[in-house]
């Protein structure tokens, strides 16, 4: 048997859900969709086991953006069909919530309403009569304080009452039913509201409403000064918070593989294993802390109700490059990772504004490209004025937003797209967020990206772990020799490639270090020192001495410096635009459902890089740089 | 007169809304039917958009959006 809860947006659909399931629960796709939805199984009190689903907020039973459209497809079809709907709707809003009830209850489904905020409802001075609004609406309600887990078994017993109904199968095309829709229907829905809340709606005194918050979040000023310091916050916390934890991962990883060497037998097996699989591993781990306290922090602001007003705040400036403040959040995530941040960008409704948005998030400076530019940073920079690299970093995060902003006004300029320049958003009410809600949703979050993450990554790994490792002549006489670096299929993908990168003031061995940053983009730092063969170091800042020493003096076959200041600045210019990672790739095409903007996506950017890096690179030769 | 022509604290009756369907759906879904009632709170920063409560609810929309509602006879 299948239940689905569904409710309007900010409805405390979520918060049921949790206290229904125990927080037990798994992220489960869609049949054929990559959107996500929650799926539990919740024991009855019968002892009948029930698959309960939870959706993302429908405001209507009309879908706007793309993950409405898919919770509407599992309500609608045959098989995903659920035997019971419950309804979930905001107690203190009422006049709104009810009108996706009477959508519910029109297209024929087995319906019960769950009435949150009951405390909110009381404090407000209002006092609801469920008996009453029960006969008028002609489905069970039930009023309850979801953050309680006290009214858990009356949500059970009701919903095993109710799972006995029937969908009433009356209309042959709902979806249809629904699409017809007229004015004068809608608005006689919101009369019989009305009509209904002005007879089981008593108010016993007039409250104000709490604190003003919203004239200091929303100030000219103020307004203005919160939101650059929680902006500031929260990139602090992702890189200061996070680096001890990220420190502590990267020694994890490199103590395991440190321990396979020291007891596998030595063959090119257990080396495989040890580089190519858990070094793949490894390198993706290493974002896992900044990726967690990303998902905290957005959940913190999101359960709080001050995302909302980000996005009104952040809508004017968005409006000027095309597109609007519900791209916020998934340009702020990008700064992590491009992957989650596709992900976030399902919310966002017209299609051409969710793909311009994805198509800018690579340019945003993901956390991936840190220890690329610290390298090329501290390389050009003196060491004893660590100010300079400092300011380097930020004019380099700075430029990657300014790049995102004029791809997204040119895109949508010449694009004679046509789009909707509306922008309509709920600002729902502020609140305390609820710890154990935002740690269950974190970690599924988490979960969700490594295991969608893991497969690509890993065999990205091992592919050029065995690039580097094979060479043509690496099985000659029958056993297994270890190319030298020259004599790998790497070396020999570097050389074909030379005359790309040479533009760009790099040899081959630039090149190969390019084309393993495609597995993860940080792997730039570990082929530099692979290509030039810096030996093994004992920690990774006496490595980043010994590879950045190495680099001072390495020449090309004409005896002239590559590392010289053009090209290094070339390098920063090129991965900041170039599109150098194939899980976004992949994340691109499941998101977009089209191959044809995840590839084009990925040549359009990584051409653009490769153009003004070349540009840069020869300009500023001629300023001999 | 319309909705983005109310001036902060002043609050008004939605008449009707002169938009293209989808919009003009999404608007009515939202609660701003004939006879909702409509407070207009302030304006979000950088000349953002408007902030309005229509049943209950703080809603942001853009001028353009706001433009499109037509408002009855002012209440005190």
């Amino acid at each position: 048997m299948k239940i689905a809860l569904v409710g309007s947006p900010n409805c405390g659909k979520t918060t049921l859900f949790n206290l229904l399931t125990g927080s037990k629960y798994e992220t489960v796709n869609y049949p054929g969709a990559t959107v996500e939805y929650a799926r539990a199984n919740l024991r009855l009190p019968s002892g009948d086991l029930a698959e309960c689903m939870d959706t993302p907020g429908l405001p209507s039973l009309q879908a706007l953006s793309a993950d409405e459209q898919v919770t509407l497809n599992a309500l609608y079809n045959t098989e995903t069909r659920p035997d019971l709907v419950v309804a979930v709707a905001d107690s203190t809003q009422l006049s709104r919530h009810l009108y996706l009830v009477r959508q519910l209850q029109e297209v024929g489904y087995n319906t019960l309403l769950i009435l949150t905020m009951a405390d909110q409802l009381k404090s407000s001075g209002h006092s609801l009569d469920v008996d009453l609004l029960q006969d008028h609406l002609g489905l069970p309600v039930l009023l309850i304080d979801p953050r309680k887990s006290s009214c858990k078994d009356a949500v059970l017993d009701l919903m095993a009452l109710c799972l006995g109904g029937q969908n009433t199968e009356t209309l042959v095309n709902p979806r249809a039913h629904i699409a017809a829709h007229t004015e004068s229907q809608i608005e006689e829905h919101f009369r019989e509201i009305d009509r209904i809340l002005a007879d089981v709606l008593t108010q016993h005194e007039e409250k104000k409403e709490q604190w003003p918050w919203d004239q200091v979040l929303l100030h000219p000023v103020w307004g203005i000064v919160v939101f650059l310091l929680m902006m500031t916050g929260l990139y602090s916390a992702i890189f200061w918070l996070a680096a001890p934890l990220t420190d502590a991962v990267d020694g994890t990883f490199a103590w395991l593989m440190s321990l396979m060497d020291q007891y596998l037998p030595h063959s090119w097996i257990s080396a495989l294993l040890s580089e190519g699989v858990v070094g793949g591993l490894g390198a993706m781990a290493v974002f896992i802390p900044q990726i967690v306290i990303l998902f905290v922090i957005l959940g913190i602001l999101e359960e709080s109700g001050y995302l909302a007003r980000g996005a009104a705040l952040i809508d004017r400036p968005l409006a000027a490059i095309g597109l609007n403040g519900r791209a916020f959040v998934p340009l702020l995530s990008g700064h992590a990772c491009a992957i989650p941040a596709m992900m976030a960008a399902r919310t966002i409704p017209g299609r051409f504004e969710r793909l311009l948005t994805m198509g800018i998030i690579p340019l945003m400076t993901c956390s991936a490209r840190i220890p690329v530019f610290f390298l090329l940073v501290s390389f050009l920079t003196p060491a004893d004025s660590a100010w300079i690299g400092g300011l380097a970093m930020t004019g380099i995060y700075l430029l990657g937003i300014i790049m995102g902003a004029v791809v997204a006004t040119l895109i949508h300029r010449f694009s004679g797209s046509k789009r909707s320049d509306s922008f309509v958003l709920e600002l729902p009410a502020l609140r305390m967020p609820l710890a154990k809600v935002l740690l269950v949703s974190t970690w599924h979050k988490t979960k969700s990206y490594i295991q969608k993450a893991t497969g690509t990554i890993v065999i990205i790994s091992v592919v050029l772990w065995a690039l580097v490792n094979f060479g043509p002549h690496s099985f000659e006489n029958g056993v297994y020799q270890k190319p030298e670096i020259e004599e790998s299929f790497a070396a020999g993908m570097g050389r074909v490639l030379e005359p790309v990168v040479e533009p760009m003031g790099l040899d081959w061995r630039g090149g190969v270090a390019l084309i393993s940053g495609f597995a993860a983009r940080e792997v730039f730092v570990s082929s530099m020192a692979l290509v030039y063969r810096v030996d093994e170091a004992e920690d990774d800042d006496a490595r980043t001495q010994k590879l950045m020493d190495t680099m001072r003096t390495a020449v090309h076959a004409d005896g002239s410096l590559i590392f010289k200041p053009s090209t290094c600045l070339g390098l920063i210019l090129f991965y900041m635009i170039a599109l150098q990672c194939f899980p976004t790739v992949a994340t691109a095409r499941a998101e977009s459902g089209s191959w044809k903007f995840a590839l084009g996506q990925l040549f359009a950017l990584t051409g653009l890089a490769w153009l003004l890096s070349v540009a840069l690179v020869q300009g500023l030769r001629i300023l001999g740089l | 007169m319309r909705l983005s022509e109310l001036k902060k604290g002043q609050k008004s009756r939605v008449c009707s809304i002169q938009a293209e369907w989808d919009q003009k759906r999404r608007l009515l879904e939202l609660g701003f039917v004939q006879g909702s009632r409509v407070e207009f709170l302030g304006r979000a920063p950088l000349c953002g958009p408007l902030i309005v409560r229509c049943r209950g609810t703080k809603i942001a929309l853009r001028p353009s959006d706001a433009e499109c509602i037509a408002m009855g006879e002012m209440e005190s």
